[in-house]
């Protein structure tokens, strides 16, 4: 539940950071016509992601025993790629997403191209729902709570980030965003290196790479995975009762040099700007919009 | 203040300890080998909470899950390790399968008859 609601509450109010721009952009300029072309891109794109997760469940329902297991240890790991170059974007781009998104928006204007819109608002989303649906599905091969619980999660995650949006769009400043993507994408970079023991566990049981070296320990007897708690860490933070040196070697690494580089502001631009329009229609309506 | 501390870490320690808690009713000793795992069949009553204490002596990981509608989730038993595993048997009579098996290899499937609740 945990997992779901913290997936959805960070990507989720990135989808809703952009829409919260480009409309409250729309808004200000006196072009609130233009709003139907934006949800039309953000309500398809969002469409689109719903059938690839529903496409990505059942190509995992339809296999069994160790190629369900190889597949499910494959995407945990294509998983973790995309959440690493995700938060490390995210972060790169957090200085000019807001000026690059006034400057489609005011293109799109000009040129009259409600067609534009629908495109910049569709890809935008399409991008964070993509992302959102694979670790989402990365999560759920590895939880083994009721299915209820993690949609639960996922439903109250949403409706945090939504409302979060919603802030952002009536021009709140309330939401300290730089403060927000930094705890959100460290808790972000633990989940994933969760996800690097499981995907390691789930390969190795699918007999694709055998084991990995000795079980060093077994913690069984203090915290079962088959316990509640165990269950939850094994989601949450990849917890394994006897892991192999392999899942232990990679996942430090991983936690180690992530977290390393994630502090030390490794790939974070020092001068880099996007291009800025001559003469934007209107201002950004507040310090938070200002800051992006 | 330390009576404080101690309301407050009570019910957390407590809910720990609820959690981490694996016990479930009478315990059936499953063992795994190297060429299959037993017993071949087990008893059970209907609704009966059980606990399989599954010992790995087979040389190498084995994994223990329901099969055919049988509600028991995976579980990998190192090689040389005990795992237990709760399980409550439907409230219908029958017989449910568990498939005991090397991961990503042969498996061999135990019987688990469900008679009657006394």
């Amino acid at each position: 539940m945990l997992f779901s609601f913290l997936i959805i509450l960070r990507e989720g109010f990135e989808i809703a950071l952009v829409l919260a721009i480009v409309l409250g952009y729309l808004r200000r300029t006196g072009n609130r016509e233009h709003f139907r072309a934006v949800w039309t891109g953000a309500v398809a794109a969002g469409a689109l992601c719903v059938a690839a997760g529903v496409a990505l469940e059942a190509t995992a329902t339809e296999l069994s025993g160790s190629a369900q297991e190889a597949f499910e240890g494959f995407t945990m790991l294509f998983a973790v790629t995309v959440l690493t170059w995700m938060v490390f974007w995210m972060r790169r781009q957090a200085a000019t997403i807001g000026r690059e998104l006034r400057h489609q928006v005011d293109i799109a204007i000009e040129h009259g191209s409600l067609m534009a819109l629908v495109t910049l608002a569709f890809i935008a989303v399409l991008r964070e729902g993509l992302e959102t649906v694979l670790l989402l599905f990365a999560g759920a091969s590895t939880q083994q709570n009721s299915t209820g619980l993690f949609l639960l999660g996922a439903a109250a995650g949403g409706l945090v980030a939504a409302a979060l949006g919603y802030l952002v769009y009536r021009g709140s400043n309330v939401i300290p965003l730089r403060q927000f993507f930094t705890a959100t994408g460290l808790v972000v970079l633990l989940i994933a290196a969760g996800l690097v023991s499981n995907g390691i566990a789930e390969l190795q049981e699918s007999g694709i790479i055998g084991n990995l070296g000795a079980r060093p320990w077994d913690t069984d007897a203090f915290i079962s995975q088959t316990t509640t708690l165990g269950k939850f860490l094994h989601t949450l933070i990849g917890y394994d009762s006897a892991p192999t040196w392999g899942q232990i070697i990679l996942y430090w690494s991983y936690l180690v040099g992530g977290l390393g580089a994630f502090v030390l502001g490794l790939g974070t631009p020092t001068a880099r700007r996007a291009p800025a329009p001559a003469q934007p229609l209107a201002a950004p309506s507040s310090p938070v919009e200002a800051e992006l | 203040m330390r009576r404080g501390i101690l309301l407050t870490a009570a019910p957390l320690l407590a809910a720990i300890a609820l959690a981490c808690t694996t016990g479930g009713g009478r315990e059936i000793a499953i063992t795994a080998e190297a060429t299959a795992c037993t017993p071949a069949t087990l008893e059970v009553r209907a609704g009966e909470k059980v606990t399989f204490v599954m010992l790995n002596k087979a040389g190498g990981d084995r994994e223990l899950e329901g099969i055919e509608g049988t509600k028991l989730e995976e579980v990998l038993v190192p090689d040389g390790r005990t795992r237990k595993i709760n399980y409550t048997a439907p409230k219908e009579t029958g017989t449910q399968k568990l498939k005991c098996y090397i991961p990503g290899g042969p498996s061999t499937i135990i019987e688990v008859r469900v008679s009657a609740a006394q």
